[in-house]
């Protein structure tokens, strides 16, 4: 997701480029000395973008950030790998304090080098990378805490991992640590619905509704959580993603819910009216806000979501060609009502 | 930035700190000491292994009579629904609603058998409720629900497949057991899976058998005290 900075500097250039169509096709002709203002003011807001953090000023720059993005990915994913495997391959040789120096010691190793990664190199992608795999390193080191002293699992540890790596977000503005913390604090929130059915915590993640509140829970986070502009697009799309999947799941599968001592077949048919209901409304929100990944998102769980109530419908029902064809048939369908409701949203 | 990258590091010395000084606290003074038969099969990891070294407590597969706790009060106790609670002991139909597992406490001793297994003799839900001896261990476990046939059973449904089991026609019993032990490894340090080891590895089932001393703590924790 773009950053405040990179949506300034894009629209800068695009500007331009307009500009430039415009006064060749003869449309506009601006007097030089306004040009020249224009002009300096926008190499000023540039340099300003570009000096306070990492800014792509052109396609190929933005080409090479993406693959830097995904580098980070795939670093962060090797280092975490090489660090899990070498814990596992030296524990047994080791005695107790070498095995707690061995588990203890890399998250406030890489905590320290993410400040210094920060401070020394302005574009985060280091800073990220490190910050990940401490809170990775973070999350072996309550697990090996665990398995040392035959600990009982617990979602607490889900918390404390999920909290260290927003501490690093918030405090770097990186985003790949951002995202470690929303999914475990979320995983932490999600499991508290085992509490009042007596289950054990893991059992939590059989249990639904506590997840579409999750989904919600971050849809809205960035209403009444402080911090950078960009952070607000993952809680949105993270949010989204969790109330879609949870819907998804538990509309098929009614023993996925809290109130399973109820018909299960009633259970399903409420949340397939639920799940109408609230995946329009997230397609509609994320129109009328302008959150691009929110429509794609409830776009694609409203479309999934369509199929599985032509199957229901249909299925057994009619042949299998014809049930095909209804398909496609309602495919065109949708597009030209989506084509319609375009030309209005243009015409207006 | 500073004041973050030092909140983060205080919580990792936080959350290792509290770990070790509650389990320091708990190891100071082991509330019982229960010997058992340890086997080749009992142990994991050690020498050239990537798993950490562990002595596996392998639960004994049910017999026919109920280990005190499962009954109809246990059960309520436990929180399953009177449903459930009504159906165990009767052949399994499909409107049975299989319940989601339920923590509680078990004790556990070690059956003199061929493959020296756990046999749970009492489940609670709290540990308090079950008597301590130097005989049996105290560990977290969770309950949960099982078909036990009458007939041999479909050959294709896997132990937790009730919905392929239902279809096979050997009519099935509900019964409440315990699916599972939390944990359900012990840690061994260096010196234990050594000493282990050496004098198990190569031997059939428990042809050779050292013994552990596993220490159950006051507040419910489990561990190695020693092996011989």
């Amino acid at each position: 997701m773009p950053s405040a900075d990179q949506q300034r500097a894009s629209a800068i250039i695009a500007f331009r480029e307009e500009l430039a169509r415009l006064e060749a096709a003869g449309v506009v002709a601006l007097d030089p000395a306004t040009q020249g203002r224009i002009r300096a003011h926008h190499d000023a807001a540039l340099a300003s973008l570009a000096a306070a953090g990492d800014v792509d000023l052109s396609a190929s720059a933005a080409r090479l950030s993406a693959g830097m993005r995904v580098t980070t990915l795939l670093g962060t994913i090797a280092l975490s790998a090489a660090y899990g495997l070498f814990v596992s391959s030296h524990w047994g040789a080791l005695a107790l304090v070498p095995q707690l120096a061995l588990v203890t010691l890399p998250p406030l190793l890489l905590v320290a080098l993410t400040h210094v990664a920060a401070a020394r190199e302005r574009s985060g992608y280091v800073a990220s990378l490190l910050a990940t795999v401490a809170a990775i390193a973070f999350a072996i080191n309550l697990g090996a805490l665990g398995q040392l002293f035959n600990l009982p699992d617990s979602r607490n540890a889900l918390l404390a991992v999920g909290a260290f790596a927003m501490l690093l977000a918030y405090g770097y503005g990186l985003t790949l640590p951002l995202i470690v913390g929303i999914g475990a604090i979320g995983g932490w929130l999600w499991t508290l619905g085992a509490i009042p059915l007596h289950l054990w915590w893991r059992d939590g993640f059989g249990i639904i509704e506590p997840l579409l509140l999750v989904g919600l829970t971050a849809l809205t986070a960035p209403a009444w959580i402080p911090g950078p502009a960009k952070f607000a697009g993952w809680y949105r799309a993270l949010g989204a993603t969790a109330l879609v999947l949870g819907l998804l799941a538990v509309e098929s599968f009614g023993r996925l819910s809290a109130f399973t001592t109820a018909d299960l077949h009633a259970i399903e048919i409420g949340y397939k009216l639920v799940g109408a209901v609230v995946l329009t409304g997230l397609v509609a929100w994320g129109i009328r806000r302008d959150q691009r990944l929110v429509t794609q998102i409830g776009s694609a769980g409203a479309v999934i979501y369509l199929f599985m109530r032509l199957v229901d419908w249909f299925w057994d029902l009619v042949p299998k060609w014809l049930f095909f064809l209804l398909v496609g048939a309602f495919a065109l369908t949708v597009l030209l009502a989506l084509r319609r409701l375009r030309r209005v949203q243009v015409a207006a | 930035m500073m004041k973050w990258a030092i909140a983060a590091m205080a919580l990792v010395v936080a959350a290792n700190g509290v770990a070790l000084v509650s389990v320091g606290r708990e190891r100071a003074a082991p509330a019982t000491l229960a010997t058992i038969d340890v086997c080749n099969g009992h142990l994991i990891g050690g020498g050239a292994s990537d798993q950490a070294p562990a002595l596996r407590l392998v639960l004994a597969p049910e017999s026919l009579s109920t280990p005190a706790g499962l009954d109809a009060p246990g059960l309520r106790s436990l929180g399953f629904a009177e449903a459930v609670i009504a159906a165990i002991g009767r052949a399994h139909d499909s409107t049975f609603r299989w319940p989601r597992p339920r923590p509680a406490w078990v004790r556990l001793r070690q059956q003199s058998d061929s493959l020296e297994q756990l046999a749970v003799i009492a489940v609670a839900p709290r540990r308090e409720l079950l008597v301590r001896d130097s005989a049996s261990i105290v560990v977290r476990g969770l309950v949960g629900i099982r078909l036990r046939w009458s007939g041999p059973p479909p050959a294709a449904a896997g132990d937790h497949d009730h919905a392929a089991m239902s279809r096979g026609g050997a009519p099935g019993l509900t019964y409440p057991t315990v699916l599972e032990l939390i944990p359900s490894q012990l840690h061994l340090d260096r010196l234990q899976i050594a000493a282990l080891r050496s004098a198990l590895t190569g031997t059939d089932g428990c042809a050779v058998k050292r013994q552990a001393v596993i220490a159950n703590g006051a507040h419910g924790g489990i561990w190695v005290e020693a092996v011989r």
